[in-house]
């Protein structure tokens, strides 16, 4: 699954990625719009203390393992890459697309690609429109897509821009978004043995 | 050494109560009633984290972060919005990297301390 966030992202993620449980079922890529390295290396190994999801950076060439949440480093473009029978993150310098790098569109866009009606699609609090084109690509792939509700984010310019495009299955407040996201894991995972 | 905090505000009262807030919780505050105020004393005061109205007389806040961004201070400090506006304008997504949180007034004294511990 992925989840895309800027503006407030960082509080969110303290309050939603100690909700979910480590199963072997999923992992979690996040693509945050943060100009600092510092601030998103301090944040993953924050979390990681806090959840009992492995979080760390991603790095080009990594396996995505279920079980972890991967921070997508700043100023590269992230995607998922299927090589044979693993998936793979490619980072990768690209120009910026909505202003951005990471962009949540091109992390969604390739999670859709490769998960198909696996794929779960998040947006959390931010400004801009980046994701909204993701979550679509997510929606049409057949998988699932959330954000979190105006009342609880500190911006939600990203989630409207993705209600906009009505390719929104769900909008929640924030404290109920992990409980629907393990429902969905949970469906997909019986549905047929789901990768993310 | 304590670490330092930024409040740019042309409402003094606003600016005098974010840093009673603050300093009880043990950071050094340095304030600025306007934009100009900001950018002049950025460098020396070189703070850590910068809280940031938006509707002020000299310049907008966001305006504001597009002069850091182009002094080249701005990706070494991080930045929360303070203002009554609900929400951004477009125009300045591509600022979106720089502002980690976005505070609507009127704030609480909890909600304020909790986002501001967070990314510290
Ligand atoms: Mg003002």
């Amino acid at each position: 699954m992925a989840i895309g966030t800027s503006t407030g992202g960082i509080a969110a993620l303290h309050d939603i990625l100690p909700e979910f449980p480590k199963t072997n079922t999923y992992a979690i890529l996040i693509a945050m719009h943060i100009i600092s390295p510092d601030v998103v290396n301090t944040t993953a190994k924050r979390l990681n203390e806090l959840c009992s999801l492995k979080v760390k950076m991603a790095e080009h060439g990594m396996q995505v393992e279920p079980g972890t949440a991967y921070f997508m480093p700043c100023d590269y473009h992230a995607q998922t890459k299927e090589y044979g029978e693993v998936v793979l993150i490619n980072l990768n310098k690209e120009p910026k697309v909505n202003f951005v790098r990471p962009s949540v569109d091109v992390l969604m866009n390739s999670v859709a690609e490769v998960f198909k009606e696996n794929s779960i699609g998040i947006l959390l609090t931010g400004m801009g429109m980046d994701g909204a084109q993701g979550m679509k690509a997510i929606k049409d792939a057949g998988g699932s897509t959330m954000v979190q509700d105006r009342d609880t984010s500190s911006v939600s310019q990203m989630a409207e821009a993705a209600i906009d495009l009505s390719c929104v299955d769900t909008v929640l407040p924030l404290e109920f978004i992990p409980k629907k996201t393990m429902k969905w894991v949970e469906e997909k995972t019986s549905n047929r043995a789901a990768q993310i | 050494m304590t670490k330092k905090i930024m409040v740019v505000d042309d409402e003094k009262d606003i600016v005098d109560i974010v840093a009673s807030f603050l300093e009880g919780e043990g950071y050094t505050v340095h304030s600025a009633l306007g934009g100009r105020e900001c950018i002049e004393s950025i460098k020396e005061v070189n703070p850590e984290l910068l809280l940031m109205d938006v509707m002020m007389p000299d310049m907008n806040g966001w305006e504001v972060l597009r002069d850091l961004k182009n002094m080249g201070v701005l990706e070494y400090i991080k930045v929360i919005m303070l203002t009554v506006v609900k929400e951004p304008k477009q125009e300045y997504a591509d600022l979106s990297p720089y502002v980690l949180d976005y505070i609507t007034k009127p704030f609480n004294k909890k909600d304020l301390l909790k986002r501001v511990t967070r990314l510290m």
